[in-house]
């Protein structure tokens, strides 16, 4: 889409994690997906989850079918898919599944949603993420990029998302922090490509998974989110294992029994990536809240020390 | 007549060739076995020696270990790499779940934009015990990926 600007969205549907569904359903059910008025939208990724079980599983969601349609009601398949068959790890660890070409929405635009839960267990909290970017006329949001000149060559840099700690510290099993600033070095602009989240290694892990439902909401300085709801950070970022601990990665359910598959590909070496990209300027800011939620779990505790990196690239403008 | 052409044609032009370095305990004093880190220590400054006879053009960094390091890397100009020392399964761990005590031979992390190093340079590491036992330092195993740039006469002798 050339002349305009790309920005980076996340979709979340629903937008909590109220919605059951019930067991053996017969047909699925249809679900009208209002999608932003400020702007069109090019889908281009897909992740689904639940909530984790108290063995820090995402049990149920191998039985969940899912089809979705452009706004035209075409939907992308004649019935609805199990999500596996669409994505690899159900699109989570940082690496939801490309679409290609993208599907496009107006401003406002409606999708339509079909979700059949055909286990033998009613489930709660299915949400699905629909990544992409929205569309904006140039001048119509304020978007930085790279300068004309640099004085010096780009340098790879890793950044802690909370400073000076280098990571979250306190998250209590309820707690919300809202508005958090993130900013660069003062001498350089910092360019975000990716990031990773989770499992604490300075503490002894008694419990692999020490905080299971952690959200991110991303804003640029002006406060305008990059998406509509809080995203997950499996979504989100993704993590590698421990490597004292074997089995600290998340596993997903494959088959009806089920077998709980670790995944091979994602962390540190190939993270899910931003795309577009997200250029922060020096002295400029990124904002965002972090939502934890464990109340639902025997024994969650306040953790300690929860990381999150920012994977990317310091600019220094001449 | 020529009767033997290799299966893999070389371009003539770039003088690059694919490179590895390997720093463990056998070739970098400072990871030797007796070292022994405390819960919170770090041991600065440990110098990841390059060769002489090409600059080095990193691509990629692969760490493994089987305890909890964090490590921060800096370049031969002095700059750092990462904003501190940051857990490993979150920086510089390779992609292989179903080993993940060593993720040898899996996807190093990139570097991007590659990180041009001189000849005879050095890059720096931070290692600090993120973990709340005293740990050594033996167990760790990094590789630096890239390619050598070999230039002037040397690359067109090669």
């Amino acid at each position: 889409m050339q002349g305009l600007v790309e920005r980076h969205q996340d979709y979340v549907f629903p937008i909590d994690q109220s919605l059951t569904l019930p067991a053996a359903m017969a047909a699925p059910e249809v679900f009208n997906f209002q999608l932003d008025p400020d702007a069109p939208f090019e889908l281009r990724s897909l992740a689904a989850r639940v909530p984790y079980d108290a063995n820090g599983t995402q049990y149920g969601l191998q039985h969940v079918l899912m089809s979705y349609s452009d706004e035209q009601n075409n939907f992308t398949s004649d019935f609805p898919i199990p999500l596996f068959c669409q994505m690899a790890y159900f699109g989570q660890a940082g690496n939801p599944i490309p679409r290609y070409p993208g599907l496009r929405y107006s401003a406002s635009g409606v999708m339509r949603i079909q979700i059949q839960n055909v286990g033998p267990n009613p489930l709660t909290g299915l949400q699905l993420f629909f990544r992409g970017v929205k569309v904006f006329k140039p001048g119509e949001i304020t978007s930085y990029t790279y300068p004309q000149k640099v004085r010096r060559p780009p340098l790879s840099y890793v950044y802690s998302l909370a400073r000076p700690n280098s990571s979250i510290q306190g998250l209590a099993v309820t707690d919300s922090r809202l508005n958090q600033i993130w900013q660069s070095d003062p001498d350089c602009d910092f360019v975000v490509r990716g990031g990773q989240a989770g499992i604490p290694s300075r503490a002894l892990l008694v419990n692999i998974l020490t905080a299971y439902e952690v959200f991110f909401t991303f804003r640029d300085e002006s406060g305008k989110p990059y998406s509509n709801a809080p995203v997950h950070a499996d979504v989100m970022f993704g993590r590698g294992s421990v490597a004292f601990q074997p089995g600290s990665l998340p596993v997903y359910p494959c088959g009806p029994a089920p077998t709980q598959i670790a995944p091979i590909g994602p962390g540190p070496s190939l993270p899910g990536l931003f795309y577009p990209e997200i250029y922060v300027p020096r002295n400029h800011h990124l904002i965002y809240d972090v939502y934890r939620n464990d109340s639902a779990y025997v024994g969650a505790q306040t953790t300690d020390y929860y990381p999150v990196t920012l994977i990317g690239m310091k600019v220094w403008p001449a | 007549m020529k009767t033997y052409r290799p299966q893999f044609v070389r371009p003539m032009v770039t003088g690059e060739e694919d490179f590895v370095y390997s720093f463990s305990q056998f070739n970098v004093p400072a990871l030797a076995g007796n070292i022994t880190l405390q819960p919170g220590q770090t041991l600065n400054d440990v110098v990841l020696q390059l060769q002489a006879d090409a600059p080095f053009i990193l691509r990629g960094v692969l760490i493994t270990t089987y305890h909890p390091f964090g490590f921060q890397l800096r370049t031969s100009e002095g700059k750092l790499m990462d904003d501190v020392a940051l857990d490993l399964h979150l920086t510089y761990q390779g992609s292989n779940a179903l080993s993940p005590y060593y993720s040898m031979g899996s996807t190093p992390v990139v570097v991007e934009p590659e990180l041009p190093c001189q000849s005879g340079g050095l890059l720096l590491l931070d290692v600090t015990n993120l973990y709340t036992v005293a740990l050594q330092v033996a167990s760790i195993n990094i590789l630096l990926m890239g390619v050598k740039r070999f230039g002037g006469d040397y690359a067109r002798a090669r």
